[in-house]
C-alpha cells in the first residue's frame, strides 16, 4: 500500500462534513471543525491505549525519577555538590528514560492531527480562507492550517477541562 | 493519572455516533457523485494512473488560489471533486506550474523526460506529489518509523539521526534529490530542504516534550534559556534563510555524513574506559550518598526558604542564581553566542542540537545536568521552530503524510524500546549504534564529498 492509495481510502470521509452546508465559508468551517474534533478523539483513543499498555513500565520509571529528585535535594540541603551532581546524572538517565515513553504518548497523541492537515493540503493548500477586515478593502487570507489549528486548540483545551471534570466527579463518586 | 472509565466509554461512543453520522453521508456521495462527474468516480479505482484524469483534475486546483469566496472551500461548492483522490490533483500541477509555489514552480523548470533527472507527467505522483516521485510504501515507512522509535527510547539522540537516514536513503528521497542536480538544481534543493525539516520535525517534537516537562518540574533557568534561545533563534533563522534553496544534496549529504562520525567518535568515547570511568564514579559517588541518607535517622530536610530556583541578579555581563541554596554564576552572553553556532549547525544539517548544548552549558555555565538539560531542551525547541518556520516561509514543501505516519511508528516504537532493552546492556547497545554512526558517517561523507558510494548507504 502507498501514500497515494492511504488518501484515496479516506478522502471521502474526509470530504463529507464539508458539504453539509451550503455556503462555502460555512461548509469549510463546520468540515473544519469535525475534522479537528475527529482527530482529537482517534489520537485521544490511542493516547488511552498506549496508557494502558505503557502504565507499569512508566510507574516504575516515575519512582526512579521521584528518588533521584530526593536524594538529589537531600544531597544539595548536606551541601555535598558531588553527591548532587552525581544523583542528578542518576536522575538525568531515568528520566530519559520516562521521556522515552512520554516521546511515544504525545506522538499517539498528535498523528491523526498531522494526517488530517496532510489531507487538507491536498485539498486546499491553493485555497485560502478569506476573513474580511473592517479597516481594509482587501480580506486577509488564512491557510487551511491555520483555521485546523485554531480549531483543534480550541477543542483540545475545552476536551482536557471535561475530562479534569471527569475525574473530579469520579474521584468524589469514589469517595462517598 | 488514573482514567475513568466513563470518560473512555464517552470518548468511544462519541467516535462511534460521528462514525455513523459521517456513514450516511459518505454513502450519499458515493452514491450522487456518479451521475455529477464520471471521471471523477472512475479516477479512484485508478490512484496509481493519474494521467488519464490529469487534464480534468488539474482543473479545480488552477482555478483555487484566487482569493474569493468561492475560492475558499473548493471542496464545498463542487461535489464532482469528492472522490477525486488528492494525490491524482498534486500530479496534474506540473502542468499549470509556472505561475504556482516554489514546488510547481521547480517542476516546471525540470526537463521533461523518462530519463534521469527528468520529470516524466505520465507516471503516478511520488513523494511531495511529484509525478515519478518515490512512492514510499506505508509498511515500510511504518516499520522505519517504529525502529526510529525504539532508538529514540533506547539510545536518545540517535534517533533523529537514523530519522534522516530513512528519509535520504531507505525511502530514496535523497538519490531522487541528488539526479537533479545537473538537470534541475532548484527542484533537487527544494527536495533537500523539504527532507531536512522532515528531520527536524521529530527531533523538534522530541524538544517540545522535554521542555513542557521540564518546565513543569521548574528546572527552567529562564536568564539563561532567554539568552541561550536568542542565540539559538538567531542561529536558526540565519542558517535556514541562507541555506533554503542553496543546498544541493549532496553538499548536504556530506555534512550530515560530517555530523553523524562526529556523534559516533562521541558515543565511543562514553564506552571507552575514561567515559565509562566518568560515569562509575558518579554512580558510586551517588550510591554513597543513598546509603548514608538511609542510615541518617532523620535525614537532611531542604530548607523551604531556599526550594527551587532563585534568580539573585541578571545584568548583560552577570547572571546568579541558587539553585536549593547552592549559588551559581554565569556571563549571559556566553550562552548567546554558543546558542547562534550550535543552532546554525542544527539548523544547517536538520539535526537537534541537543546533544552539543548540554556538555556546553554543563561545563561553561557550571550548571547541574538537571538544570542544563531542562534549558537546552528550550533552546532546541526555539531553534527547531524557528528553523522549520523559516524554510516553510520560504515555500519548502512538507509530506505531512509521511511524518504523521512516523509519528504512529515513533509511538510504537517507543512502547517496545523500554520492553526490550533489558536485554542489552547499556554498552552493547552503544557500540551497536557506534558501528552503525561509522558506516553511515564515512557512507555519506564518501557519497557526498567524492561521489563514491558504499553498499545501503
Amino acid at each position: 500500500m502507498t501514500f497515494s492509495n492511504l488518501f484515496f481510502t479516506l478522502d471521502a470521509w474526509f470530504i463529507a462534513p464539508f458539504r453539509w452546508v451550503a455556503p462555502a465559508h460555512m461548509g469549510f468551517l463546520v468540515g473544519t471543525f469535525v475534522l479537528a474534533l475527529q482527530s482529537l478523539l482517534v489520537g485521544h483513543l490511542c493516547l488511552l491505549l498506549l496508557n494502558k499498555v505503557q502504565r507499569r513500565l512508566r510507574d516504575k520509571y516515575d519512582v526512579e525519577v521521584d528518588q533521584r529528585q530526593r536524594l538529589s535535594l537531600q544531597a544539595i540541603a548536606a551541601q555535598n555538590k558531588t553527591a548532587y551532581l552525581a544523583q542528578n546524572d542518576l536522575a538525568q538517565e531515568a528520566y530519559g528514560r520516562s521521556m522515552s515513553l512520554a516521546m511515544g504518548r504525545i506522538c499517539a497523541s498528535l498523528w491523526s492531527a498531522v494526517m488530517a492537515l496532510a489531507w487538507m493540503k491536498s485539498r486546499f493548500s491553493d485555497a485560502p480562507f478569506p476573513i474580511p477586515l473592517w479597516f481594509s478593502d482587501k480580506p486577509i487570507n488564512l491557510s487551511y492550517a491555520v483555521v485546523f489549528i485554531f480549531f483543534y486548540i480550541c477543542i483540545r483545551i475545552i476536551f482536557n477541562r471535561m475530562e479534569a471534570q471527569f475525574a473530579k466527579q469520579s474521584e468524589l463518586k469514589a469517595l462517598t | 493519572m488514573h482514567k475513568p472509565r466513563k470518560f473512555i466509554t464517552f470518548s468511544v461512543i462519541g467516535l462511534a455516533l460521528m462514525a455513523l453520522s459521517l456513514t450516511f453521508v459518505w454513502a450519499e456521495d458515493t452514491k450522487v457523485t456518479p451521475t455529477t462527474d464520471p471521471v471523477a468516480v472512475e479516477a479512484p479505482a485508478q490512484p496509481a494512473d493519474p494521467a488519464a484524469v490529469a487534464s480534468d483534475a488539474a482543473v479545480p486546483a488552477t482555478e483555487a488560489p484566487a482569493p474569493t469566496v468561492d475560492a475558499s472551500a473548493p471542496a464545498a461548492d463542487a461535489s464532482a471533486q469528492a472522490v477525486v483522490p488528492p494525490t491524482v490533483e498534486a500530479a496534474a500541477k506540473p502542468q499549470f506550474a509556472a505561475k504556482g509555489n516554489k514546488l510547481e514552480r521547480a517542476i516546471a523548470g525540470a526537463p521533461q523526460g523518462t530519463g534521469k533527472g527528468q520529470i516524466d507527467p505520465g507516471k503516478p505522483a511520488g513523494f511531495l506529489g511529484i509525478p515519478g516521485g518515490p512512492n514510499v510504501n506505508v509498511v515500510l515507512a511504518l516499520l522505519w518509523a517504529v525502529w526510529v522509535g525504539w532508538i529514540f527510547s533506547t539510545v536518545g539522540a540517535f534517533g533523529g539521526v537514523m530519522a534522516g537516514v530513512g528519509h535520504m536513503s531507505v525511502f530514496g528521497f535523497g538519490s531522487y534529490a541528488g539526479s537533479f542536480k545537473q538537470t534541475a538544481p532548484d527542484l533537487g534543493k527544494t527536495i533537500t530542504d523539504s527532507i531536512k525539516a522532515s528531520n527536524q520535525f521529530l527531533v523538534g517534537l522530541s524538544a517540545a516534550i522535554s521542555s513542557f516537562n521540564y518546565l513543569k518540574m521548574k528546572r527552567l533557568v529562564l536568564p539563561l534559556a532567554l539568552s541561550l534561545g536568542a542565540g539559538s533563534l538567531l542561529g536558526a533563522w540565519g542558517a535556514a534563510a541562507l541555506s533554503a534553496g542553496k543546498l544541493d544534496f549532496k553538499s548536504y549529504q556530506g555534512y550530515f555524513g560530517l555530523f553523524v562520525l562526529a556523534l559516533g567518535c562521541w558515543l565511543l568515547y562514553e564506552t571507552t574506559p575514561a567515559g565509562q570511568s566518568k560515569k562509575k564514579t558518579a554512580k558510586e559517588a551517588a550510591k554513597a550518598f543513598e546509603d548514608n541518607a538511609k542510615k541518617m535517622k532523620n535525614g537532611e530536610h531542604v530548607d523551604s526558604a531556599n526550594a527551587g530556583l532563585h534568580i539573585n541578579k541578571f545584568s548583560m555581563t552577570t547572571c546568579e542564581f541558587t539553585f536549593f541554596g547552592v549559588p551559581f554564576r554565569f556571563n549571559p552572553a556566553i550562552p548567546f553566542l554558543g546558542g547562534i553556532v550550535i543552532s546554525a549547525v542544527a539548523a544547517f544539517l536538520g539535526v537537534g542540537g541537543g546533544f552539543l548544548l548540554v556538555p556546553f552549558l554543563t561545563s561553561v555555565t557550571q550548571l547541574p545536568m538537571y538544570l542544563a538539560a531542562g534549558t537546552s531542551a528550550l533552546a532546541v525547541l526555539v531553534s527547531m521552530i524557528t528553523s522549520i518556520a523559516t524554510l516553510i516561509m520560504k515555500g519548502t514543501p512538507i509530506d505531512w503524510m509521511l511524518i504523521g505516519l512516523e509519528l504512529v511508528g515513533v509511538a510504537i516504537g517507543s512502547v517496545i524500546g523500554p520492553m526490550t532493552s533489558q536485554y542489552f546492556s547499556d554498552v552493547t547497545l552503544k557500540r551497536i549504534f557506534i558501528v552503525l554512526a561509522f558506516y553511515v558517517g564515512v557512507g555519506y561523507l564518501l557519497a557526498g564529498f567524492f561521489g563514491v558510494k558504499i553498499p545501503g548507504v
